[in-house]
């Protein structure tokens, strides 16, 4: 009996790398062009060219979720942020100008919403849902329909001299941030805050500080995703990152990171952002429209949440 | 008795109605008979599902599906017309498809929530990208246009110096307002809403009531997502995109406040008309249409500031006088 409950507790523990198993296998069973011995070219793809954004974008995610609740200004924040850095390189031809521009104003995003939410006490979503259409306007204005080439000479080549450059920037990004939730003070914090606001501020935990400086954490990761993203992408438009809310939203609760669950880790992030790029390049390689992948994810948001309560009733017998 | 209006009317929504002053004072033809039309006309779907808003946020939850859902449901009865001959009957059996696909969409919100007790933001977020996503996949992605003028003439035609779209909507008002103030199950949404463990110690079917309060929340939405498509004459897969938004700024002026059991259905739909004749009176000024989001959002944060902070205080005042007398 004991044997089997040990087995059990494995299992769940790790069933989301089984479910990211379980999902390659059977794409690549089932098309030819998602992976082979003899074809690495699209896997190449999705961990070159696609992983390093969608973990990031699900590590920001995750920091608030683990903490309070949704963060729906991302999509917009990254396309504000990259306009604005997009500008600045425009004007002034220095990739350093433009990296500082963009990490501050991803900074500022997340502190105006750390604000809102901590001090101001707006509930998370209804804040920075507002933020979302005040940060595309701005993103709009800003640019009014038009897109921005040029970056200067150096900024680019920063990013894109090789090509494994965007993994290793966001390998020493998710392996911070998880030195951050484990072994400071602050992670402590964080994940005491999650649980319970109220208790965490009882026990000497000063919680709104945390919690502003999460959002801050939040949007300077967000910042950095957006520079690689327009480094990567080659321009800067208003309409940047539209799907990116749901995206990010769907990998981290397929991550397994729960709204105020206080036991979120950034490898949770990594886990959900493999599952959902897995999932929706499989889908493309199966031959279904893409226009159904939006519904998809919404069904694997509820899917992953009711699967959630399922195993934490296993967990517990 | 016009005191006792007076007094009933939310101090959020005098603000407003100074901000409203403005725009009589400095755009052009903001006060002819055609633009109060057009504000009526073009409020009308907001007040519907502002309706279905104040009813949540009363009970002390949110529905943001409400966008997705309009748009899915506004999808699927274009479908349908564009597929038979529109007449009369036909094109109330769109409206019905409409509202059952809305109440399909408020059902599962309502169980899942309800029932099974999952986190309200969650499930509605889920159901609006699904909406939102299957308004993009049934048609693949594509737009429909060009509709009947009889399916137009449901919001467009005039009846005694209305359009008919705000007769529909002064028609569900009323029913709402009635089922809210006057019967059991709307005693019950505020006592869900002030406080569910008391509701439940004192016999009220916690259960029940919340799948109820999604399932009109849904099936509003799903009924004023084909009252849009009859407006704009057109179905896309954003066509709802931002209701949601606008609904919850729309009950807020109206003096429902997040920390439920407070508020009202009439004061929501005041709100929702103040919103359409904010942003008709940008329009008018000549703001331009990247500033008009810009500035409706911080708007809209500065409402539900004042409304949060002054809640907090109000609170701090009640325990003060509580000490006090005790």
């Amino acid at each position: 009996m004991v044997k089997s409950n040990r087995a059990r507790n494995l299992l769940v523990r790790n069933s989301r790398w089984i479910v990211l198993l379980v999902l390659f296998v059977f794409f690549s069973c089932t098309t030819d062009t998602f992976w082979s011995f003899t074809n690495w070219s699209n896997v190449r793809n999705i961990i070159l060219q696609q992983a390093p954004f969608t973990v990031l974008l699900a590590l920001s995610m995750t920091l608030i979720i683990n903490t309070c609740g949704f963060d729906l200004s991302i999509g917009s924040g990254i396309a504000a942020v990259s306009c604005t850095a997009a500008i600045v390189m425009q004007a002034t031809h220095s990739a350093t100008l433009g990296i500082l521009t963009g990490l501050a104003f991803g900074a500022l995003v997340g502190l105006c919403n750390g604000v809102l939410v901590a001090y101001v006490k707006i509930p998370t979503f209804i804040a920075t849902y507002t933020m979302q259409w005040i940060l595309r306007g701005v993103a709009l204005v800003l640019m009014g329909g038009a897109q921005i080439y040029d970056f200067g000479p150096t900024f680019r080549s920063l990013f894109i001299g090789t090509p494994y450059t965007f993994l290793i920037i966001c390998a020493v990004i998710v392996a911070a941030v998880q030195f951050l939730s484990a072994r400071t003070v602050f992670g402590r914090c964080m994940n005491g805050v999650g649980l319970n606001s109220e208790a965490a501020q009882l026990c000497g935990m000063n919680s709104r500080k945390t919690l502003v400086l999460t959002f801050l954490l939040s949007g300077t990761v967000m910042g950095i995703t957006s520079l690689m993203y327009i480094a990567n992408l080659g321009t800067a438009e208003a309409s940047i990152g539209e799907g990116f809310n749901l995206t990010a939203i769907a990998a981290t609760l397929v991550g397994g990171t729960t709204i105020g669950g206080g036991g979120g880790k950034p490898i949770n992030a990594v886990v959900g952002a493999l599952i959902m790029l897995v999932l929706t390049n499989g889908m493309i390689q199966l031959g279904i429209p893409s226009v159904w992948q939006q519904v998809v994810v919404g069904g694997v948001i509820i899917a992953a949440v009711v699967a959630e309560r399922g195993m934490q009733k296993l967990s517990k017998e | 008795m016009a005191k006792r209006f007076i007094k009933r009317v939310p101090t959020l929504m005098w603000g407003c109605l100074l901000l409203l002053a403005v725009f009589v004072l400095f755009a052009n033809n903001y006060l002819r008979p055609q633009n109060i039309t057009n504000i009526l006309k073009n409020s009308s779907m907001l007040m519907i599902v502002s309706c279905g808003m104040a009813i949540t946020i009363i009970s002390k939850q949110i529905d943001v599906s409400i966008g997705g859902v309009m748009t899915f449901s506004g999808m699927v009865a274009a479908m349908y017309l564009t597929r038979v001959e529109q007449s009369a009957g036909q094109i109330a059996l769109a409206f019905a498809i409409g509202t059952a696909v809305g109440l399909a969409f408020g059902l599962f919100n309502g169980i899942m929530i309800g029932k099974y007790k999952y986190n309200y933001w969650l499930v509605t977020f889920a159901t609006m990208s699904i909406g939102y996503g299957a308004a993009q996949a049934i048609n693949g992605g594509y737009l429909i246009s060009g509709f009947s003028s009889e399916f137009r003439s449901v919001v467009n035609r005039e009846l005694l110096f209305l359009p008919a779209a705000t007769w529909i909507a002064i028609a569900i008002i009323a029913i709402m307002a009635i089922v809210t103030y006057k019967t059991r199950f709307g005693k019950y949404i505020y006592a869900v809403g002030d406080s569910e463990q008391c509701a439940l110690n004192s016999g009220v079917n916690v259960v029940k009531t919340r799948v109820l309060i999604y399932c009109i929340s849904g099936a509003l939405a799903g009924f004023a997502g084909v009252l849009l498509v009859a407006k704009t004459n057109s179905a896309g897969p954003t066509t709802a995109n931002g209701y949601e938004f606008d609904a919850i700024a729309a009950v807020i002026i109206g003096g429902t406040s997040f920390e439920g059991g407070k508020g009202g259905v009439i004061g929501s739909v005041a709100g929702a008309l103040i919103m359409t004749a904010i942003l008709n009176g940008l329009q008018l000024m000549g703001v331009n249409s990247y500033w008009q989001q810009v500035l409706m959002g911080v708007f809209i944060l500065v409402i539900i500031t004042i409304d949060v902070i002054s809640g907090r205080v109000k609170q701090k005042n009640q325990q003060r006088r509580i000490y006090k007398n005790g």
